[in-house]
C-alpha cells in the first residue's frame, strides 16, 4: 500500500510522506538483538541527529536504510516505498537518491579522487564526458578540495578524505544524505568546517540528512531533530532544545556524561 | 549446521552454496543494468582484465610447459627406444597435454598467479568498505567488480591452455629431434595422426570449466573477507588451495566422465 494513494493516513498532509519511516525494525546478529522493534520518523529537509554509545547499532541502522541489510521483522520505508518488498532494481534507484558517507570515508583506493567522483556518474547517468567533468569540478569546488582531483585517497589525510566523500555522496545530487560520525577523529577547526557544510547542504539544495554522532556541541548545532539509541530502540526524539532538557535518565546521563547511570 | 555436520564438510557446502548464489547474483545484477538502459560494463573494465589474467599469464605458461613438454617426451623416450617405439612420443605428448596437462597445469597456475590477486584486491576493498559503498551507491560491486574479472579468467583459460600445449609441443619437438631423431616435420604429422578432435574438444572445455571455478572461487574469497589485512592474507591463501584443489577434482570427475561416455 502507497501511503501516498491515502491522503487521510497521512500525518501532516502539506509536507508529503516522511523520506524515510522505520516501522517495527527488529535486527538480530547471530541470535543477537541489536535493534528492537524501533521506530523514527524523518521527515524533508530535517537534519535528524541520530546519538547513541558505541555499538549501539548507529552504523547498522544507516545500511538498513541503504538497503544493505534486510530486518528480520519490520519494515522501512524511503519516500512511502517499502525498500523489503522492492526489486534489486528499486533498491539500486532509491539508492541513486541517497548519499553515504562512510566514517572510513571508503573512497576507491585505486582511482584519483576525480574518478571517485565521476565513478557515480559515468555508471549510473548517460551524461556526456564534459558535464561530467563540470559536475565533479563544482563538487570538488563545494568542499574546497579543487585542488586534490588527481591524488590518489591515500595521499589524503583523513580530513580530505572526509570531504571529498562528502562531494563523492553529492554528485548524483541525492534528497538524502547520510553521514557516520563524520567529525570523529578531525581537528575541532575541520569539524566546525564539515558541521557548517552539512547545514549549508540542507539548506541551500533542500535534501534531508540523518547524522550519526557522539559529538555533542557538533549534534546540537546542525541537528533539526535528535534522536537518542538505546538498547535497540529510539528512546527520544525532539528538537534539540527540548532534547537537551530531557528527564530521561538515559538521555541526560549521555548529554552530562557521566558515568553513573543506566549506560555502563 | 555447526552442530549437526562436521566443521570439515559444512565448510566446503557453505563455500559451493555461496559461489553458486554469487554467480547467479552477478548474472542479475548485471541485466539488471542493462535493462536499466545501460552498458553492462565498460569494455575496458574487461580488457584491463583481460590483458592482466591472459597476456600477462603467457610467459608463466608458456615457460613451464615448454620444460614439462620437453620432460615427458625425454622420460617416456628412453623407456620407448628400448622397443624400437620412440615413434609414439610425439602422440603421447600432444594427446597429455592436450586433453590434460594443458587445461590442468594452466589452471594451476592462472589459480595461483591470478585467482591470488582478484582475492587480494577484492579482499582489501571489502575490508576497507569500498565494495559496500559501491552498492551504497548503486553501482553493483558484483556487476562491476566481479562479472569482468570472472569473463576474463573464463574466457582467457582456454586460449591459455591452447598456449601450454604449443609450447609442451615445442619442448617435445625439441627432444625428439635432438635425442631420438625424429625430425620436426615428422614429429607434427606424428602429433596430427594421433590427435583426435575428442581430446581437443574435452581439453577446451575443460578449461572453461577450470576458469569459471577459479574466477568464482577467488572472488568469493575476497567478497567474504573478514576482519582487515591478516583476513585478506587468510582469504588468499585459502582461495589459491581452494581454487586448486576444486580445479583438480573438477578434473577428475570429468576424466570419469568421458571415459564412462566414451569408452
Ligand atoms: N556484520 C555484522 N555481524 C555481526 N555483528 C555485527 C555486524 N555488524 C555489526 N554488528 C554488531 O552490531 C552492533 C552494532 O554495531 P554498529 O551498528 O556498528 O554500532 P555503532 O555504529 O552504533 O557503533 C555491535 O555490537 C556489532 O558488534
Ligand atoms: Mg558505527
Amino acid at each position: 500500500m502507497n501511503e501516498r494513494d491515502h491522503p487521510a493516513v497521512r500525518q501532516e498532509p502539506w509536507a508529503g510522506p516522511p523520506i524515510v519511516e522505520l516501522r517495527g525494525v527488529h535486527l538480530e546478529f547471530e541470535g543477537k538483538p541489536i535493534l528492537r522493534h524501533l521506530n523514527l520518523r524523518v521527515e524533508r529537509k530535517q537534519r535528524m541527529v541520530i546519538m547513541g554509545q558505541s555499538g549501539a547499532g548507529k552504523s547498522t541502522l544507516l545500511r538498513l536504510i541503504l538497503g544493505i541489510l534486510q530486518p528480520s521483522a519490520g519494515s522501512i520505508l524511503f519516500q512511502g516505498r517499502n525498500l523489503n518488498h522492492a526489486s534489486r532494481r528499486e533498491v539500486n534507484e532509491s539508492r541513486i537518491k541517497m548519499g553515504m558517507v562512510y566514517q572510513s570515508s571508503a573512497l576507491i583506493s585505486s582511482l584519483t579522487v576525480r574518478d571517485n567522483l565521476a565513478l557515480p556518474l559515468e555508471e549510473l547517468t548517460h551524461k556526456r564526458r564534459a558535464e561530467i567533468d563540470r559536475i565533479v569540478e563544482e563538487k570538488l569546488a563545494l568542499v574546497g578540495m579543487e585542488e586534490t582531483g588527481p591524488l590518489l585517497p591515500n595521499e589524503l589525510s583523513g580530513g580530505m578524505r572526509k570531504r571529498v566523500a562528502i562531494a563523492r555522496a553529492l554528485v548524483l545530487e541525492p534528497e538524502l544524505l547520510l553521514f557516520d560520525e563524520p567529525t570523529t577523529g578531525l581537528d575541532p577547526v575541520l569539524s566546525s568546517v564539515i558541521d557548517e557544510l552539512i547545514i549549508s547542504l540542507t539548506d541551500k539544495a533542500h535534501t534531508t540528512s540523518i547524522i550519526v554522532t557522539h559529538e555533542l556541541s557538533s549534534a546540537f548545532h546542525i541537528a533539526t531533530r535528535i534522536a537518542m539509541l538505546f538498547q535497540g530502540r529510539i528512546i527520544e526524539e525532539d528538537r534539540p532544545e527540548r532534547f537537551r532538557a530531557s528527564h530521561n535518565p538515559v538521555v541526560e546521563q549521555f548529554i552530562e556524561g557521566r558515568t553513573e547511570g543506566p549506560i555502563h | 549446521m555447526n552442530d549437526l555436520l562436521p566443521q570439515a564438510v559444512a565448510e566446503p557446502i557453505r563455500m559451493i552454496g555461496g559461489m553458486v548464489y554469487l554467480a547467479v547474483d552477478t548474472v542479475r545484477e548485471t541485466l539488471d543494468h542493462v535493462f536499466r538502459g545501460h552498458i553492462p560494463f565498460r569494455p575496458s573494465l574487461f580488457f584491463g582484465q583481460a590483458d592482466r589474467a591472459g597476456v600477462g599469464s603467457v610467459p608463466l605458461v608458456a615457460l613451464i610447459s615448454f620444460f614439462m613438454g620437453l620432460t615427458m617426451a625425454l622420460l617416456t623416450g628412453y623407456q620407448l627406444r628400448k622397443f624400437g617405439t620412440q615413434n609414439l612420443v610425439p602422440g603421447l605428448v600432444g594427446i597429455g597435454f592436450s586433453r590434460e596437462l594443458g587445461p590442468l597445469m594452466t589452471g594451476i597456475m592462472v589459480a595461483a598467479r591470478i585467482g591470488a590477486a582478484y582475492t587480494a584486491e577484492l579482499g582489501t576493498m571489502t575490508a576497507s568498505e569500498e565494495v559496500e559503498a559501491m552498492e551504497a551507491m548503486g553501482i553493483g560491486p558484483l556487476r562491476f567488480l566481479v562479472a569482468p574479472r570472472a569473463l576474463a579468467v573464463f574466457l582467457l583459460l582456454p586460449c591459455l591452455s591452447v598456449v601450454s600445449n604449443l609450447a609442451a609441443l615445442a619442448g617435445g619437438a625439441l627432444v625428439c629431434q635432438k635425442q631420438f631423431g625424429i625430425s620436426y616435420l615428422y614429429f607434427a604429422s606424428l602429433v596430427m595422426e594421433n590427435l583426435i578432435a575428442r581430446d581437443i574438444i574435452a581439453g577446451v572445455l575443460k578449461s572453461f570449466l577450470f576458469g569459471l571455478i577459479i574466477g568464482l572461487i577467488s572472488c568469493y574469497k575476497g567478497l567474504t573477507v573478514r576482519g582487515g589485512a591478516s583476513g585478506v592474507g587468510t582469504a588468499t591463501t585459502s582461495s589459491v588451495v581452494s581454487a586448486i584443489a576444486v580445479v583438480i577434482a573438477a578434473d577428475t570427475l570429468f576424466n570419469i566422465g568421458m571415459v564412462m561416455i566414451y569408452e
